[in-house]
């Protein structure tokens, strides 16, 4: 078997990790003959079995392959990483979701949200394994000191909410110390904690995760949110939103403690709890390494990854979806239009502010004029002889009073 | 089934964001939802719609989508039961919500566009299971409206003002919002031309209301308050 992932470039992310995590099992473990391209590198020689898009800008790509079968890694529903100001951006990856192709997901609920959304489509669950020789090493809960606080997430991205898990650690009663770990410094310098770090390697994050005592992940959008299973492994709790894929592994109270969308002070609470009782961060900890039991390790789940791929190829190739191409274009035509009328309507109020600025504008060019008028006049008159007689004997008048 | 709390509501408040079992009056500490009252006994939770005010009826801890002060900021939860709703029939549409101003200026916007929208100044769940669509003429300090998520779990097209605080629901994925009255009535519009398309919007939406289920949320709610919980102070 030949396959190949599409990457949209070499740049470290969480989820060109997961496909080359999988493009490195294929090859040693199962004998498949495995490529990592990016949209940059030059035109393909020989025929996929499998080609395997990774991000919806790489989708298109796939075509441009020639390749028996075509599959969308779905690691995200990516038109959710923008906002109502990336329109295209949005349709552009929704619209992915309607080719003649199959979908591996990364979780359970991808999976369902996309039956529900897709009448028919086929879509496998692969949830991406954890180095368990790496992330491993059970670790003892501190009983005492400030609150070691693990912040993860990339701060230049809105939706990951590291700004709101650190204002949440910095309104803790308890004493804690706060370390930020992103995977790029972009932006991380202006964010208000005891310590950065970025760009750690699998056994650093191993390590900085045995040194903590507890991670917050406050995102707003995942597939999965692999941070914090992989903290499971090392006995790590964690604080998190109930962010899509917490419930693939977060349990309240068991392993984690859920938190709401927006709650400061319900976060900070949750924080101050874990600082104050160390028999429930302990409790926790237990629960996290349960979890952690259960969870595919890399090799078991390249190991199902291949069977998906075995079983993918021997299906016939996706058909796409019209319907749902429909409906996805109708959809943001119907919130585009809503926008633009919006625009429209907000340019207008604009133009009609523009026309009264620039009437007041010849108004008060009209003013100055007549005002200049008016001091020349003045001064016309001031320099006639009537007017200097008439003054000369007003002060002459003035001055007899006086004696 | 009992409920981890016992509640004190409105029938209508409570049809929307009760907790699961009937009536609501479980072993747990007390929950009111927005003045309900009952005798002199301080609610362990007061959990107003709105931002708090002076005049508020006393509880020992106060919740609220927004505002001063608060021991915990969310919207209400929902009903379990209207996870259970059958799918909208027809395309009615409701506009509701604690701003009288803004819900007149989209029922007027509505009628000069020829657009048929109903008024109502308390929701509750027969009249949202009567309807397809709600726009929300509220959001307390710019937060999404208490009673929300009630119109998610019940599959229903929810329309509100633009949020400042969303409590992770996303624009355009699970609801839609309005800057200007017409742009809501744009958006009823599009929903009544293309019911199909916005398909995926509910299906978001349910899926997003699934972690404010009210069982899910009350439960939690018990704990945090049980001695030892997350009680904090207010």
């Amino acid at each position: 078997m030949k396959i190949c992932f599409l990457l949209p470039d070499l740049s470290p992310s969480g989820g060109a990790a997961v496909a080359a995590a999988h493009a490195g099992g294929l090859q040693r473990d199962h004998g498949v003959e495995t490529e990592l391209r990016t949209l940059d590198d030059g035109e393909a020689r020989g025929r996929y079995d499998v080609a395997i898009a990774t991000w919806w800008q790489t989708v298109p790509a796939l075509w441009q392959l020639d390749a028996a079968r075509r599959a969308v890694l779905l690691q995200s529903f990516e038109q959710r990483f923008y906002d109502r100001d990336a329109p295209f951006e949005r349709l552009s990856a929704e619209s992915t979701l309607a080719m003649a192709v199959d979908f591996i997901g990364v979780a359970a609920w991808m999976r369902d949200v996309l039956s529900e959304l897709r009448d028919g489509a086929r879509c496998w669950v692969v949830r991406p394994g954890i180095d368990k020789e790496c992330f491993t090493a059970p670790r003892d809960v501190r009983r005492e000191g400030p609150l070691r606080v693990l912040i993860e997430g990339q701060p230049s991205l809105p939706f990951k909410g590291v700004e709101d898990a650190v204002q949440a650690v910095r309104a803790m009663r308890e004493p804690a110390h706060s370390t930020l770990v992103a995977l790029d410094g972009a932006a991380a310098d202006d964010v208000d904690v005891d310590r950065v770090l970025t760009g750690l390697d699998r056994d650093a994050m191993a390590a900085l995760y045995r040194d903590s005592d507890v991670l917050i992940k406050l995102s707003r959008v995942e597939g999965l949110g692999l941070a914090p299973i992989e903290a499971f492994h090392t006995g790590l709790p964690c604080v998190v939103t109930p962010f899509t894929g917490h419930e693939e592994y977060a349990r309240h109270r068991e392993n984690a403690l859920v938190v709401g969308f927006d709650d400061r002070a319900g976060t900070s609470a949750a924080l101050d709890l874990l600082a104050s009782d160390r028999d429930l961060l302990a409790q926790l900890s237990s629960g996290a390494r349960a979890t952690a039991a259960s969870w595919p390790s890399s090799a078991e789940s390249t190991r199902l990854l291949h069977e998906v791929l075995l079983e993918l190829t021997a299906a016939a190739p996706a058909r796409a979806d019209d319907a749902l191409l429909a409906r996805t274009l109708a959809l943001h035509a119907d919130l585009g239009r809503g926008r633009i009328q919006q625009a429209a309507s907000t340019e207008r109020a604009l133009t009609v502010a523009q026309d009264l600025v620039h009437e007041l504008s010849l108004s008060r060019e009209d003013c100055r004029d007549m005002l200049e008028d008016a001091r020349a006049e003045l001064d016309r008159i001031q320099g006639s002889v009537p007017y200097r007689l008439g003054r000369a004997a007003k002060q002459a008048g003035r001055a007899l009073r006086r004696r | 089934m009992s409920s981890p709390v016992s509640l004190l509501a409105a029938p209508a408040d409570a049809s929307l964001a009760g907790a699961p079992g009937s009536p609501n009056r479980g072993d747990g500490p007390v929950v009111a939802l927005a003045d309900a009252a009952d005798g002199p006994a301080l609610p362990a939770v007061r959990w107003l719609g709105r931002a708090p005010s002076a005049d508020d009826p006393p509880a020992e801890r106060l919740m609220a989508p927004a505002g001063d002060g608060l021991w915990r900021a969310a919207p209400w939860p929902a009903a379990d039961a209207l996870f259970e709703l059958d799918a909208a029939v027809g395309s009615r549409c409701l506009v509701a919500g604690a701003d009288p101003e803004l819900r007149e200026a989209v029922v007027e916007r509505a009628a000069a566009r020829g657009a048929a929208l109903e008024q109502v100044e308390q929701l509750d769940a027969g009249r949202l299971a009567g309807a397809a669509c709600v726009v929300f003429a509220d959001s307390p300090s710019g937060a999404l409206p208490a009673r929300a998520f009630a119109v998610l779990a019940a599959r229903r097209v929810l329309i509100v003002p633009r949020l400042e605080t969303a409590f992770g629901l996303e624009d355009g994925l699970d609801h839609v919002q309005f800057a200007a009255p017409d742009e809501a009535v744009t958006l009823v519009e599009a929903y009544r031309r293309t019911p199909e398309a916005f398909a995926r919007i509910t299906a978001w939406g349910r899926l997003k209301a699934e972690a404010q289920r009210a069982s899910v949320v009350y439960g939690r709610l018990a704990e945090d308050l049980r001695p030892h919980g997350l009680a904090g102070r207010t």
